[in-house]
């Protein structure tokens, strides 16, 4: 077995490889962020007539605005061919102007008036990305399909996404904490330590890697030993 | 009498001897005169098993980089009753004393954080045992820099603190599995990677204090169980549970893991005399004995501020005045609803792992639910083991899957996660409560996770269990990071962080 300097040595060097592929993958592989909203959702209460409505208004804080998951609730007896149909309207709030006009169709079992603890709340629907929508507030309404015009499903809340870069977000990040220095050194801090936690996580990998590699052959103790009886 | 001394020293030997064939044997300082520092390197570097000499301190520096990260992340003040914590420390700081829930307001600055506060504008922490926030005004007053720098500081406490409970999660997987690797490595990782552990270990709040307490009490009830309860040992739990209740009275919920330790320990010293030896009386006053050391000093330490809050709100604890935080009160439930009731207890498994601050940051249900599968998985392992040890101990041929002493020290894990767990449905019926109020036995949480999932591996292949573990919580932790925590709070198009003014 080899000694501790050079198991250090050796998770060092692994770990420093290690982060550099953490890297890359972070670089290259795009994330679907949730856009900033208290209890991660815009609820679509009118709280004057105490009732859901068909509609809310978001505002996305990435650019890349693609995705809406709504928590959509059905009333009464089901739909025809136990399907609704929908069509969702993306619309500008400043220049009311439709911008993305999405049909879609959901099982009425996907979406039940009351569901059991872990079922599935939300119903993604995805569209062209907004290349601007950061910063932007745009009103998000369901309407009916023909078929189930006249049946009773109501929106409870809806969630909005980008699909953007990592390092969009670490730049999101530099720009918009204030940790009390100059803003250029609070950028500078949280670059170094968003990079030290990755090589530092990497390293502590390769380390945990590297103790238990040598145990696939070594007999293990503790719960294989035969009971010693008090 | 020396209550299980007998199987100690065996215990002991046996571990070494674990260890011979693939770890070297803890050393000790050799030189005596080498130094204050020197000696405490050694007395360090002997609780350290010699194959965890690289990947700990790896792991210990990985977290606390991890954490410093988390601080600048985690917009201020918006952890759950950080506003309230904060300026209750920095009342102290600024040389008030003990205020009177009701009668205390937060000052104007803390206004732009309401959204954060229980009941603003009163400061409902101030019925809060006083030691962390006392002790933290200590440095407050030390510190020249405005509230912005002043929150960043207290922060960094709760992260040495976080620190410290990873270390004796570390102390305790190597006391009850020293020769497991996968136990070893497996628990301090898991408590290290928790993410809302990590959370809390990133705020200003009084829960790392407890967790670090009641993690180490319990360190040292194991300690009891393998060595005896010396008068020293029992002096050392009696402290630390003072400390406890003098932080957060709902300590008090674990201090009947420490009884049933000492309990325990009575009886294995009992039994392991010879026949001729046995002596009831003896056994009797062995307990009564250290019993009294070990629940009479803290208790009777936190006589006075029983008395205070007896006199001010008409109760000891001061719980019943919790129920007047008006939207909270209306969150309170009975047992029995709580109970059965799948929506409460998925709401404790978001608390459990998400569900930052005051829930404003939950996880999307798809992440969750990935966690909360593994987790059942690792919970239905877990009942795999019970159920394997209880069958050996009828059927003769079959091996039990832990020694008498790892039984014992699993059992009180177990006990301390139902009490805590208890401690849970406790509050919640007196007001709004979550997860983190089970928190101080996040080791029991560990142990109890890392045990069934190495149940479905046969021995040989349960190396892989930390690894896996410690790829699945980083994976965890960064995705969660860059998905929910960041975008909530800032973004190009803004978000939801506010900055104290300067």
């Amino acid at each position: 077995m080899p000694n501790a300097a050079t198991r250090t040595v050796q998770a060092g060097l692994s770990g420093i490889i290690l982060s550099a592929i953490v890297l890359v993958v972070l670089v290259l592989v795009p994330v679907s962020v949730r856009h900033s909203a208290p209890f991660g959702s815009v609820q679509t209460v009118d709280f004057s007539r105490s009732i859901a409505v068909m509609g809310g208004e978001i505002t996305p804080n990435y650019p890349g605005f693609d995705r809406v998951d709504l928590d959509l609730r059905a009333y009464g007896d089901g739909a025809p061919d136990d399907r609704y149909d929908f069509v969702l309207r993306l619309q500008t709030v400043e220049e009311p102007q439709v911008i993305r006009r999405v049909a879609f169709s959901v099982a009425a079992d996907r979406i039940p008036a009351t569901r059991s603890a872990f079922a599935p709340i939300s119903t993604a629907v995805e569209f062209d990305p907004i290349p601007d929508s950061a910063g932007q507030t745009y009103y998000v309404s369901i309407e009916r399909g023909a078929r189930n015009a006249d049946d009773i499903v109501t929106l409870w809340g809806i969630r909005s996404y980008s699909t953007v870069s990592v390092p969009d977000v670490l730049l999101a990040a530099m720009d918009g904490y204030r940790l009390g220095f100059s803003p250029g050194t609070d950028r500078k801090v949280i670059l170094v330590a968003a990079f030290l936690t990755i090589l530092a996580g990497s390293v502590s990998a390769a380390a945990v890697a590297g103790a238990t590699w040598p145990a696939r052959s070594q007999p293990v103790g503790g719960r294989d030993r035969p009971a010693s009886r008090p | 009498m020396s209550a299980g001394g007998t199987s100690q020293t065996g215990r002991a030997l046996d571990a070494a001897q674990i260890d011979a064939g693939v770890l070297e044997a803890p050393t000790r300082p050799t030189r005596p005169a080498a130094g204050r520092s020197l000696a405490i390197t050694a007395r360090l570097s002997s609780l350290v098993v010699a194959a965890d000499r690289v990947w700990l301190p790896a792991l210990l520096l990985f977290f606390v980089i991890k954490q410093v990260l988390m601080v600048m992340l985690i917009g201020p003040f918006s952890g759950h009753d950080e506003v309230d914590h904060f300026w209750y420390v920095q009342r102290f700081a600024a040389g008030n004393g003990l205020g009177v829930v009701g009668d205390v307001e937060l000052p104007p600055e803390a206004r732009p954080y309401e959204p954060f506060v229980a009941d603003y504008p009163l400061n409902s922490e101030v019925i809060q045992p006083p030691l962390y926030h006392a002790a933290l005004a200590i440095i407050g007053n030390l510190l020249p820099g405005d509230t912005l720098t002043t929150m960043f500081v207290y922060r960094l406490v709760s992260v040495a603190l976080g620190l410290g409970v990873v270390w004796v999660s570390y102390l305790i997987a190597r006391q009850l599995f020293p020769g497991d690797i996968s136990v070893r490595i497996g628990l301090p990782v898991f408590v290290a990677l928790q993410p809302q552990f990590s959370f809390e270990a990133a705020i200003v709040n009084h829960d790392v204090l407890v967790i670090l307490l009641a993690t180490l009490g319990c360190w040292l009830t194991f300690r009891g169980i393998a060595t005896g309860f010396s008068w020293r040992l029992c002096l050392a739990i009696a402290v630390i549970s003072a400390a406890g209740l003098w932080t957060k009275v709902s300590f008090g919920l674990i201090l009947p893991v420490f009884a049933v330790g000492l309990v325990i320990a009575a009886v294995d010293g009992y039994r392991s005399s010879r026949t001729t030896d046995r002596n009831v009386t003896l056994a009797l006053r062995y307990l009564a004995g250290r019993g009294l050391v070990l629940s009479g000093l803290p208790l009777l330490a936190i006589t006075p501020w029983f008395a205070r809050n007896l006199d001010l709100y008409g109760d000891p604890t001061g719980s019943a005045r919790l129920q007047e935080i008006s939207d909270y009160a209306l969150s309170a439930s009975s047992y029995r609803e709580m109970v059965f009731s799948p929506v409460f207890w998925r709401g404790r498994l978001d608390d459990f792992w998400g569900n930052y601050g005051w829930r404003e940051i939950p996880w999307d249900q798809s992440v969750s639910q990935v966690v909360y599968l593994c987790w059942g998985i690792a919970a239905v392992g877990f009942l795999a083991v019970v159920l394997r040890q209880a069958t050996s101990w009828r059927v003769a041929r079959l091996t039990p899957v832990l020694d008498g002493f790892q039984a014992r020290c699993v059992g009180l894990s177990v006990l301390a996660v139902a009490l805590m767990v208890f401690a849970v449905l406790y509050v919640g019926t007196l007001q709004f409560t979550q997860s983190r109020f089970a928190f101080p036995a996040m080791f029991a949480f560990a142990l109890l996770s890392v045990l069934g999932l190495g149940a479905w591996l046969p021995a040989r292949w349960r190396w892989v269990v930390p690894v896996v573990l410690l790829t699945g919580l980083l994976v965890l932790n960064l995705l969660v990071a860059v998905r929910f925590v960041i975008p909530y709070y800032v973004g190009p198009g803004g978000g939801q962080l506010v900055v104290p003014e300067q």
